[in-house]
């Protein structure tokens, strides 16, 4: 007796499985789908998609599957871990450890990037099998902004989970090898800080860059 | 109706002079075995001289005389249960499916296939079946329908960008002990010619090789296996010295030898990738129609079956030949292997498959189950001969524990292919005719045969008529 399963959509999730599945270690199913622009009859377009179905009454599981994209200041950053399990689910992003309020979809997207949102962000999720969390994903910013002061002298600013340390280092000409100075080493007890540069007033130019500690 | 039954495992028989006569023969049960058959025929008190050549025995008119009943059934919420009857009598026959003692409108098939079921579909249901002699009704039997099942759930891993990482996955993945995946691609990277791509433990995506073409082979569309020393191997449909496909050899960091070049007379096209046999050996298949057309002479072949070892040691087993054949002609899928070291596969019957995984001539006298020992010794397990239980199976076949052989037909059966099975014993049987009402067709792939008694397969589209959809994962309990 045949069941349906699984039926693709084409939005994002692949179209036109040519392909036997397999069993992972782990139990779940995997494929391909081969779907691909121009196919006759279809409207849709694509180049194919590798997938896993996960069994009814598996337990959520989390994998970061795509690198995390920083955005530039004042961009934007979607944060989706890949969710293993079975539906239905209910979600919980939580940032630096704490719940953020009505954050209950899979995917967080972070608007006007800034230093108060970077930190660390984790997505808790459940279902009738169990719950999990997501490992934290560290969500740095590392800015550079002149002072309000008269001198307009360099101002840093970090951002990252609590407890992080950096090690901020200078360089006046990136052509010259091994030209990195350190300005100062940071612990970010709140998540941020702010390094001040008087220093740099006399540079025409001066890169920085973060180096974090362990 | 005709039929040309091959029965179990042993030489071919032809059974055709018996058509328009006297059997039908349900979909739960399509190919007999002789005795099954004298066993039936007994049970109807008739003497019939079975032996071929003897002219059929007509059955004098009376009704006719149900030999498999419709069988009680439990289906959960969406599920496509399936009854079916076997009568024998006097041809032609009509069959009228009830519901709750009214007849459906349109039900007049040999099976009721019912479309993603709901409550109101629970009940009872009966045949009415009638020849030139009269008519008998089956016993009823009862749709019991349960909650809908919980759902699977669905992660996306990868979506493929059609540049350097790929694009048209036609083939299964592979997994390593390690838990990485490895698949390829037919089209993309960087030259277009496709690629090998890994995706490691943590999901992690590398493209391992992109295929250039030419002498290096190009366009994979079959599945890699690794072999006992820790190497990839694969087919290409296209390149090699007159472009008729390679075998390759792809080391874990990459590196890609060429270990065959397929010229035509030995094979060409090869659409599946290889099998790892027990001796340690490659065996594959090429889809192939080989008439001189590559610039190279040799005999006209429409597809084959070899055998390669990792040092490049080449053997053509059994070449179909490129006119009608009874062991079929062009196979498009993997080989297995069974415990009793025969490799089966299936001859898709496609007359021109070249351009394009997706065949689009199909000859439907063409298309058998083989199997082929490793000498090259060919028998044939099921022969698809008139279509009605599914035609074209382009892929290979997948095997369970207990010895039974499961595979697809992308065409024939009710109107959009079928999931069949061969026992140990040579009886086939199809499990499922796709209607293209919500269960998705054609199936392009074969099956997987989990631990736990179920098999998984994928339609590429929801139907030739309706494209409702872009295809299903089914479970066929």
């Amino acid at each position: 007796m045949l069941r349906v399963i699984y039926s693709f959509t084409g939005n994002n999730d692949g179209f036109q499985p040519a392909a036997s599945l397999i069993q992972g270690m782990d139990g779940n199913l995997y494929g391909t789908t081969a779907g691909h622009g121009g196919e006759p009859g279809s409207d849709r377009s694509g180049f194919g998609s590798v997938f896993a179905l996960i069994p009814p009454g598996s337990a959520p599981a989390f994998r970061w599957l795509n690198p995390i994209k920083y955005p530039e200041p004042n961009g934007t950053l979607a944060l989706a871990p890949v969710v293993f399990a079975s539906p239905p689910l209910s979600y919980q992003w939580m940032f630096n450890g704490v719940p953020i309020s009505y954050a209950t979809n899979a995917v967080l997207t972070l608007t006007n990037f800034s230093p108060d949102v970077a930190g660390g962000y984790s997505l808790f999720a459940s279902n009738y099998a169990g719950v999990a969390t997501s490992t934290v994903a560290r969500v740095p910013y590392f800015g550079l902004n002149l002072s309000a002061a008269a001198t307009n002298f360099p101002l840093l600013t970090i951002g990252d989970v609590p407890g992080s340390r950096y090690q901020i280092d200078y360089s006046t000409n990136l052509a010259v090898p091994n030209s990195w100075n350190t300005l100062a080493s940071v612990a970010l007890t709140n998540g941020q800080a702010y390094i001040a540069d008087p220093a740099g007033v006399a540079s025409i130019v001066r890169f920085y860059r973060a180096v974090p500690l362990p | 109706m005709t039929h040309a039954y091959h029965l179990g495992m042993g030489p071919r028989r032809e059974l055709s002079g018996r058509r328009k006569t006297w059997l039908l023969v349900g979909p739960l049960l399509m190919t007999i075995r002789a005795e099954n058959m004298l066993r039936r025929i007994h049970l109807v008190r008739l003497a019939l001289a079975l032996t071929l050549g003897v002219p059929p025995m007509v059955f004098a008119q009376s009704s006719p005389v149900i030999t498999l009943q419709p069988l009680n059934l439990t289906a959960a919420i969406g599920d496509y249960p399936l009854f079916s009857v076997s009568a024998a009598g006097a041809a032609p026959f009509s069959w009228q499916w009830r519901f709750n003692e009214v007849n459906i409108t349109g039900a007049t098939n040999f099976f009721l296939q019912l479309s993603a079921v709901g409550t109101n579909q629970a009940g009872i249901y009966s045949v009415v079946v009638a020849d030139n002699g009269g008519s008998v009704t089956s016993v009823t039997a009862s749709l019991t329908i349960t909650p809908a099942p919980l759902p699977w759930g669905f992660a996306l891993i990868h979506l493929f960008s059609g540049g350097i990482d790929g694009a048209a996955p036609y083939s299964s993945l592979l997994q390593t002990p390690d838990g990485s995946f490895y698949g390829v691609t037919y089209r993309g990277g960087a030259s277009g010619n496709g690629t090998v791509f890994k995706i490691d433990s943590a999901g992690k995506f590398f493209v391992l090789h992109a295929f250039t073409g030419g002498l290096h082979g190009g366009s994979p569309a079959g599945s890699l296996i690794q072999a006992t020393d820790g190497n990839f191997y694969g087919t290409t449909i296209y390149g090699g010295s007159v472009n008729g496909g390679t075998v390759f050899r792809l080391t874990p960091s990459g590196d890609l030898l060429t270990l065959h070049d397929l010229t035509g007379p030995d094979g060409s096209y090869p659409e599946s990738g290889l099998t790892l046999g027990f001796d340690g050996a490659l065996y594959g298949t090429t889809g192939g129609i080989f008439f001189g057309n590559l610039g190279v002479t040799g005999e006209p072949i429409a597809g084959s079956v070899f055998r390669i070892t990792i040092d490049d040691s080449f053997k053509n087993l059994y070449s179909f030949p490129l006119y009608p054949d009874p062991n079929g002609l062009t196979p498009l899928g993997n080989l297995i292997q069974m415990p009793d070291g025969r490799f089966l596969g299936t001859a898709s019957g496609v007359q021109d498959p070249i351009d394009s995984p997706r065949p689009f001539t199909i000859g439907i006298e063409d298309a058998s189950v083989f199997a082929i020992t490793t000498n090259g010794l060919i028998t044939i397990l099921y022969s698809f001969s008139d279509g009605h239980y599914g035609t074209t199976p382009e892929t290979g076949l997948t095997s369970d524990v207990a010895g039974n052989v499961y595979g697809t037909t992308s065409h024939g059966g009710l109107i959009d292919g079928t999931v069949f099975k061969i026992d140990p014993t040579g009886i086939f049987t199809v499990l499922h005719q796709f209607t293209s009402n919500g269960d998705g067709g054609p199936p392009e792939s074969g099956l997987l045969a989990t631990a736990d008694g179920n098999l998984y397969g994928t339609t590429s589209e929801a139907g030739l008529i309706t494209y409702t959809s872009y295809g299903y994962t089914f479970d066929l309990i």
